[in-house]
Order: structure tokens, then sequence, then C-alpha cells
């Protein structure tokens, strides 16, 4: 066993991080020149198209380049880097590591549309709209873990909201026949209804019961996937008609959707997203603005120094937790109201858990978390994507590219994000 | 255990320090009471600050014929090391002091001091072990095995099986449009169809799992008069089956325990069932010619591998950098799925060539789990059924009877205690991830080598978060995990009849099961609900820490 030990900590000495990242962005040079640049024709060029087809926008023309040539520049960058990071070393890792990914992405879209041609707008346009629901997962995992309170039920959560929500707006618009927009109105506010019981349900079992905060959350997931089962099975199946829900349609922002580019991935989405961002938003400054905020913060950190203070420590976490099961319900009512207007079971897919992933990789932050989000958007409509280009790639290891980066993700950052302090303990009052 | 009742007891020597003073001495107290209760031992207690009188007391204390001795300070600890050689048989243990003496039956537990709430742990767990290592014999670990588990209270998993019961049925009422068409005949005849709907819900689950009771009658009567065993197999058929459900589970079930024990929480069950599966049919597909006493525990041992290493990715990843194992094991699911779909999708690298459904090619004969009746294959209970089995003692066995299982039980309970005695956490969480993880793959073999014969690329089964609600229900004890995994099997099998003669869906097992978790994780609930008065004695055996489980 001590042996074992000491062969690690001289093997670390050897093997530092920065020496392991220099290697890496060497191999993603190599890589690039020799399986992409390597394996395209050179008189090949690559199209990356600047305005999607039915867009708002004025127009700008297509960047069109040769795909091989870019390709050894981009090389040559990844491996300078390379070179750099084992010679001189950056300050922060970071940065070398934000532009190396960067490069290898344009490079692989680059070399992914080789011959051919990719709308890049019209890509990042369908990334942010998927990584709403990954955002709003992770916002909630954000407001209950400031408050120390884990929260592994937002996939849980996502689900029952969706079903409420799908449910909620079909009879509303199929069998009462509301006008549609006080049909979406009332099916957003179940899946949002839903979400927060939930959250209180967690918080109860938390804070009331002190229950293993990850037990009490996986019991929420399982409890969820059985009873919306349940109910599909039972009901959807037999009642089409309760299983078909109108869905948000585009909203452009007057003028700013006008914007090249910009204007179609931010301005031209429909208003769930656009309801993400104030919500990302009212959240950075509750957080970091406001008293409530700051009393969330204590109790997160240190909530025996907050109780002391006067801060009712087992309110806050109630209060927060019920909003955060509220901003995964929305996230929820995203996938159906925002997205394909009908539940099918275990819909999330995960979504839940990589929102989580965001979170930490977003360093508990706000905005953070909304890039990380991003990321994982990202991933999953290039998947989509990729599937109608030039790419010998098995479509189920697209499929997995999420899942890995999240993976990879969480053991990259991990060790340079700090949780609150007081995260995922009970606080018993004495 | 009479006749050794004098020789069953416990010494501790405290010097300077109060047993209540909040010190060394209060802990090591505390930490040497548990295991005396534990292990229904007499705990002698003697404080001393007289330096002079230390030896005779230790002496006075071992010719009262002692088991274990704990002194709790560096000048008795000097004392003790004159007495171990005299006394092989004692186990002596000395709190913050390193002991000169390599001797086996004497170790020293260092502690720091603005630590100290943490030497009742790492003494009760030390201490166990310590007395175990002398006892041996299967029949009397087996023993122990059943006593450890008894001890336990299984009052409050009961009565949370009873209550999600109730609710379950509450929501097969509540969503069977037959409940609701009579409902508006009025109230009483919406009562009565309520009642039979869940009547019927439950004696259809109770046919499927256990069996029709006349039916059963009847064929013992049969074959008591001499008949023939077909009546007989056809009746008891249903309750095959249900063991037959329960055996993966039993796997599984173990698998999730085991991480608890750690303190990991392996969700990840489903995909390394899954990897399990995949490795298993593929040595009991592509090699042929070998004798079935080698190829089948190939294909047993490839399932236990595979499984052990997808779980090992979660168990290195969490050791060197921290990242939670509940991501990444459900990631790892996801990839494992991705994985299965791209080997066995239809001219995939492991499908069955020339057919149209993506499904591997069948498992060689050699290779198969065999069946209780190969001459009826609906009755798919083998002998797998007897791995699982031995599985549990295995588990039990490492866990609590090896230094091993000591070691991993410490990790769980308190990483920082096991930092202090100087185990290496990271490897623990490994080895606990690997192993779970080939508890998991494990029953994934079984399904491809003993049910289905080969692996098609739609095997999920839910059994990742079926094994949660086992290790809960179990309270992470080996025979607890047996018991929960026979309920289970029977509540599963039954759900199928029940799906197929009362209409009601399958997932209203997850309902239960989330319930049943949420009621046994918050014995509180259960307590207020039958107005129970709170016992004290319920174990505290799941421990999960943060994002960041390395400290």
């Amino acid at each position: 066993m001590t042996a074992t030990s000491t062969q690690k900590t001289s093997k670390r000495n050897w093997f530092t991080r920065e020496k392991v990242y220099g290697i890496l962005f060497l191999g993603v040079g190599l890589f690039i020149a020799f399986v992409f640049a390597g394996g395209t024709e050179s008189e090949l060029v690559t199209t990356f198209g600047l305005t999607p087809p039915r867009s708002d926008s004025l127009s700008v023309p297509d960047l069109v380049f040769p795909s091989q040539t870019s390709l050894y520049v981009f090389s040559i960058i990844c491996i300078f880097f390379g070179g750099w990071q084992l010679a001189r070393g950056f300050k922060k890792v970071n940065i070398g590591l934000t532009v190396v990914a960067l490069v290898f992405v344009v490079a692989f879209l680059a070399w992914a549309a080789r011959g051919g041609s990719l709308n890049v707008t019209s890509l990042m346009a369908n990334a942010l709209l998927r990584a709403t629901p990954i955002a709003l997962a992770g916002l909630s995992g954000v407001l209950c873990e400031r408050a120390a309170v884990i929260n592994i039920a937002i996939e849980g959560m996502m689900l029952s909201s969706a079903f409420s929500s799908t449910v909620a707006a079909s009879v509303a618009g199929n069998v009462w026949e509301w006008p549609r927009g006080f049909t979406l109105a009332f099916g957003l506010a179940m899946g949002l209804l839903t979400g927060a019981l939930l959250g209180f349900l967690l918080a109860v079992l938390a804070v009331r019961y002190k229950v293993d905060q990850i037990v009490a959350g996986t019991a929420i997931n399982i409890f969820s996937t059985g009873i919306t089962s349940f109910m599909v099975s039972r009901i959807l199946v037999e009642f089409q008609n309760l299983n078909q829900t109108p869905i948000f349609q585009k909203f452009p922002i007057p003028g700013l959707s006008k914007i090249p580019i910009l204007g179609t991935v931010f301005f031209n989405q429909n208003l769930l997203f656009y309801l993400m961002f104030v919500v990302i938003a009212v959240i950075h400054i509750m957080l970091f603005y406001t008293r409530w905020g700051l009393r969330t913060r204590a109790v997160g950190e240190h909530p025996k120094a907050a109780d002391t203070l006067g801060v009712r420590v087992y309110f806050n976490r109630y209060v927060n937790t019920t909003l955060g099961g509220m901003v995964a319900g929305l996230g929820g009512s995203f996938l159906i109201l925002g997205s394909v207007g009908r539940f099918d079971e275990v819909m999330t897919a995960g979504k839940g858990f990589i929102g989580l992933a965001a979170m930490i990789f977003g360093k508990w932050m706000p905005i953070g978390t909304f890039g990380a989000a991003s990321i994982f958007g990202f991933a999953d409509s290039l998947q989509t994507k990729l599937a109608i280009l030039n790419v010998p790639i098995p479509s189920q290891f697209l499929l997995m590219a999420p899942y890995l980066i999240t993976i990879v993700v969480l053991a990259g950052v991990i060790g340079e994000a700090t949780p609150p302090a007081a995260d995922g303990q009970p606080y018993v009052k004495e | 255990m009479a006749e050794r009742e004098d020789q069953m007891k416990l010494g501790l020597i405290t010097y300077g320090g109060d047993i209540h003073g909040g010190g060394l001495a209060q802990y090591a107290y505390q930490g040497a009471q548990r295991v005396a209760e534990e292990r229904d031992l007499s705990l002698e207690v003697v404080g001393t600050d007289e330096p002079d009188q230390v030896r005779e007391e230790i002496q006075e204390l071992l010719e009262k014929g002692v088991t274990g001795v704990v002194t709790t300070s560096l000048h008795t600890g000097q004392i003790i090391e004159e007495f171990v050689e005299s006394y092989p048989t004692v186990t002596f243990v000395t709190i913050n002091y390193q002991p000169q003496v390599d001797s086996e039956n004497l170790t020293g537990l260092p502690v720091e001091l603005h630590k100290v709430e943490e030497l009742e742990e790492l003494l009760a767990a030390h201490l166990s072990i310590q007395l175990e290592a002398g006892e041996r014999g299967f029949f009397r670990n087996l023993r122990l095995l059943l006593l450890e588990w008894n001890l336990q209270s299984i009052f409050i998993p009961i009565l949370a099986i009873f209550t999600a019961l109730i609710v379950g049925a509450l929501f097969i009422a509540g969503f069977d449009p037959e409940v609701w068409a009579a409902f508006q005949e009025g109230f009483g005849v919406g009562m009565n169809g309520a009642w039979q709907s869940v009547v019927k819900a439950y004696s259809a689950l109770w046919n499927g799992s256990i069996g029709n009771p006349q039916k059963i009658t009847s064929a013992i009567r049969t074959w008591m008069s001499g008949g023939g065993t077909e009546d007989l197999v056809s009746a008891f058929s249903p309750l095959m089956e249900s063991l037959r459900v329960s055996t993966p589970y039993i796997f599984t079930g173990l698998s999730v325990a085991l991480g608890f024990r750690a303190g990991l929480f392996n969700i990840g069950a489903e995909g390394q069932y899954f990897i399990g599966g995949l490795t298993s049919v593929y040595v009991g597909y592509s090699i042929q010619g070998l004798p079935w006493y080698i190829h089948l525990p190939l294909a047993v041992i490839a399932g236990f591998l595979g499984g052990a290493l997808w779980a090992g990715i979660s168990g290195f990843l969490k050791a060197e950098t921290g990242a939670h194992e509940v991501i990444t094991t459900i990631m790892l699911n996801y990839i494992a799925y991705n994985l299965a779909e791209f080997l066995l999708q239809v001219g995939g690298p492991m499908a069955r060539p020339d057919d149209p459904r993506p499904i591997s090619p069948p498992v060689f004969p050699t290779a198969r789990l065999q069946q209780f009746f190969p001459d009826n294959p609906a009755i798919r209970i083998n002998i797998g059924l007897f791995l699982a089995l031995f599985m549990v003692f295995v588990i039990w066995y490492i866990l609590f009877k090896t230094p091993i299982g000591f070691e991993l039980r410490t990790v769980g309970s308190s990483p920082r205690a096991a930092k202090t005695a100087g185990m290496n956490i990271g490897w623990n969480y490994i080895l606990a991830m690997g192993l779970s993880g080939g508890l998991a793959g494990l029953a994934g073999g079984h399904d491809v080598l003993g049910v289905l014969g080969y692996m098609p690329n739609s095997f999920r089964s839910g059994y990742g978060f079926d094994a949660i609600a086992l290790a809960l229900l179990g309270k992470s004890h080996p025979v607890g995990v047996l018991m929960a995994s026979l309920l289970f099997g029977v509540l599963r099998a039954g759900a199928v009849q029940m799906q197929g003669a009362a209409n009601v869906p399958v997932d209203i097992i997850s309902v239960l099961q989330g319930l049943i978790i949420v009621f046994v994780a918050a014995p509180e609930m259960i307590r207020a609900l039958y107005r129970l008065r709170d016992s004290g004695q319920e174990g505290e055996t799941v421990l999960t820490t943060g994002w960041s489980g390395t400290e």
C-alpha cells in the first residue's frame, strides 16, 4: 500500500498537469495534420455558410477557403501552442486549452465540410437552442447548491414538469379549446408548479428529514421516471389528444434580428429562449447584488455562522430549493413547449445530469453555467449536422460525444472548481 | 457462545484522561463500547494516572482473560509492548503510539488531535476486524452473517414496503378508466370499482409471482397421490420465474451496496451490466471447442472484468481528479448504450451475420449457464442463482472479514480517518468501483449466458435504479440485499403478469421503488405515520460525499 502511494507521488512529479496539456496540444496538432489534412484531397474547398436560408437577417457572403491548406494552418497553430506549453508554459493553462479546443473544433468542421458546405450560423443558433434546457438544469443546480442542497433530482423534475406541461397544454388546447397564448401559458405554469413542488419535496427530505441528499434526489428521479412512464402507458397511449401541444413559435425581435449572424443566433428564437436569459440575469443579480443572495451564499458556505447572525438557514434552503425546482421545471417545459410538443417516455435522456456537469464546469456561476451548457448544446447540435456531412464516423459515436465531453470536463475541471463549502451537508440547529 | 462467556472481555486503559472529558479517552471509550455492544463483550475500563500502577493494571486485566486491550497514550503504549509476545491471542491496539515491536497482534492507530472525534469510528472498525480475524470456519461465518443482519432493524423496511403498496394501490385505482366510469354511476359503485381494480391488480401480481394457491394445492395433491410432477412444475413456475428475475437483482444490488459501503454511489450499474453482457456474450460465441468447465468460467469472468473495467474508469477518475462518480457513471451508461448499439447493429462488429435483427450470434452451449428444466424453455431459472448466492457470501466475507473490506468500509464511513490511518483512499475508490462494476457485469453475464443465450441491443432493464433501491432496502448488507432482491424479483415478475391480466403498466413498480427509497431513507416519516418511537438503533450505512469526495 505504501509502495503504491510513493510511486504515485513520484509519477505526479514527472507528469504535471502542464506537461500533460502540452503533450495533448501537440497530439491534437499532429492529429489534425495527419488524419484531417492527410485524408483531404488538395483541390477541395470548404464552404462555411453564414446566412441561413429563410432568415430575417441581412445576408453576408459565405466563407470559402481551401480545405487542406487551412487544416495545415490549424495544425501548426496547435503544435505551436503545444511546444510553447512544454517549453515555457502558459501562465494560465486554460487559455491554451481554450484556444486549442476552439481550433480543433473549427478544423474538425472544415474537414467535415470539405468539398461541401456547412451553415455555421444555423449550427450556432441550433446549438444555443439545444443548450437552453441544459442551461436551465444547470441554473437549477446553481440555485440549490448555493444554499448547499445538492440537487441530483433535476432530471426527474424536468421529466415530471415536461409531462405536466404536456397534459396541461393539451387539455387546455384540445379539450377546452383555449386560444394558443393562454394554452401555452397554462402549460408553462403547470410545468413550473410541478418543478416547484418536487423542489419543495427535495427540500423537505433534505432539510426536515436530513436524508442523504443524493439518495433523496435519486428517489425523486426514480419516482418521476416511474410515474410519467406509468401515465404514458395508462393514459396518453389511449387518449392521443392529451399528448399534443402547441409550441412557442420563433419570435424575431424587431431590429435586432436583422444583425448578420448574431441576429439569427440570439434574436430569432422562441420566447422561452429569451426567458432563459432573463432567468440567468435574475439569478446572477439575485445571488451577487442582493441581501438575499448574500444570505444564500452564507448558508451555502458556512451555515453555522449564518445562523449565528440571524439568517434563517432552513427557510433559505427551502426557498432556494423550491425556486431551483421551478427553474428545472422551466427546463422541462421547454423540452415540450419550446421544441417538440409531445411527451415521450424518459425523454430527458440525461439532460438534467449534463446540466449538473455544466454547473460544475461553470463553477457554480449562472453565466459560467450558461457558457458550459452552450458547449454541450454545440456538441449535440453538431451531431445532428454531421449525419448529413461527409464524416466516416458511426452515428453512435457522435451520439456519445456530449456524454464523453461531460466526463472529460468533470475530470479536467473539478480540480479547479470549488463547490460551496457546506454543499450536500444537512445543517443541524443547535 | 455461552461456554466462552468468561473469556469475552475487552479492556480499555486510559491514562490521564476522563472518559467523559471530550478528549482522546472519551472517543476511545465510545469506540470500544460500540464494539463491545455489537459483539456482546463486556468492557472493562481502567483509568489511571499513576505511571507505576499501569504495568500491574495491564497484567491484572490480561489475567482476567480479555480478548482485546486498547490503550490511549504513549506511556501505556510502551508498556504494552512488553506483554505482546506473551499473549499472542490477545489483540492489542495503541492509540497515537507507533509500536516499535513488529507483531501481528499489535497495531498502532494514529489520530490527529484536531480530528479526535474520528477515533470512535476508526477504533470500532479496527477492533471488529481484528477480533474476528481469529475466528474461522464456514458455518461460524454463516451464522455470524445471519446474526449480524438480524440485529439490524427490519421493521422500517417492511413498513416502507407496506406503505408503498398502499400508495401504489391509490395509483392503480386512480388511473383506471373503468374506475372513472364506475364513479360516474355513484360514489358507492365507484368505491367498489376501485376496490375491484386494486384486488384484480394485486392478485394478478400474486399469482404471477408466487403462484396460484389453488393450482399449487391441487398439484401437490396429485403428486402425493402418485401423479406426475408436471403439474407441480407448472404450479411452481411463477415462483421459479421470480427467483430467475431475482438473480440479476442480487448481483446489481450487491454492486451498489458494496459501493455504498466504500462511500461511493454507483448509479451506473446499468451500463456496467451492459458491458458485462457484451464481454460475456463475446467470449460465449467467439470461442468454440472448449469443454464447458473452461468455457463457462471464462465467459462469466469476462462479464465480471468487463463491468469492473467500465466502472473502474469512474473509480479512477474519482481517485485521480475528484470527478463525482454519480455523474461519470451516468454518462458512462449512455456511452455504453451507444457502444452496444454500434456493436450489435445489423452488420455491426458483434452482430449475428445474415440476420435482420440487431442481436449477437448465439452463445455456444458450453458457455451457457445450465437451466434447471432444459426440456421446458419457458422456465428459465438456471445455475446463475447459485452463483448469486455464493457472491452474497463472498461479498459479505470480503467486506466484514478481510483487511480489504475493513479499508473499504473505513474509507466509506470516514475518509479522513482512513487517510490519517495511512490508507490509500484513491486506490480504495478504484478497487470498490471495480468490484462493484464487476458484480453488475455478472448480472449482464447471467442474462445473456443463462436466460437469453444471445445479446440483443435493447438490453435496457432499469437495473441501475432498481439496484439503488435494493441496496438501500437491504441496508447495504449482503443478506439484506438478498432479501430485497427476492422481494423485487417477486414484484417485477408479478408486474409483468399484472400488465397482462389487469392492464396495469409495469412502470408502477418504479413508482413503488421511489416511494420505498424515500421511506427507508427517511425513517422519521414512517415513524410519524405509524406513531412509532425512535429506537435509536438505525445504523447509518449510506454515506455519500459532496462533489469532490477525495477531500
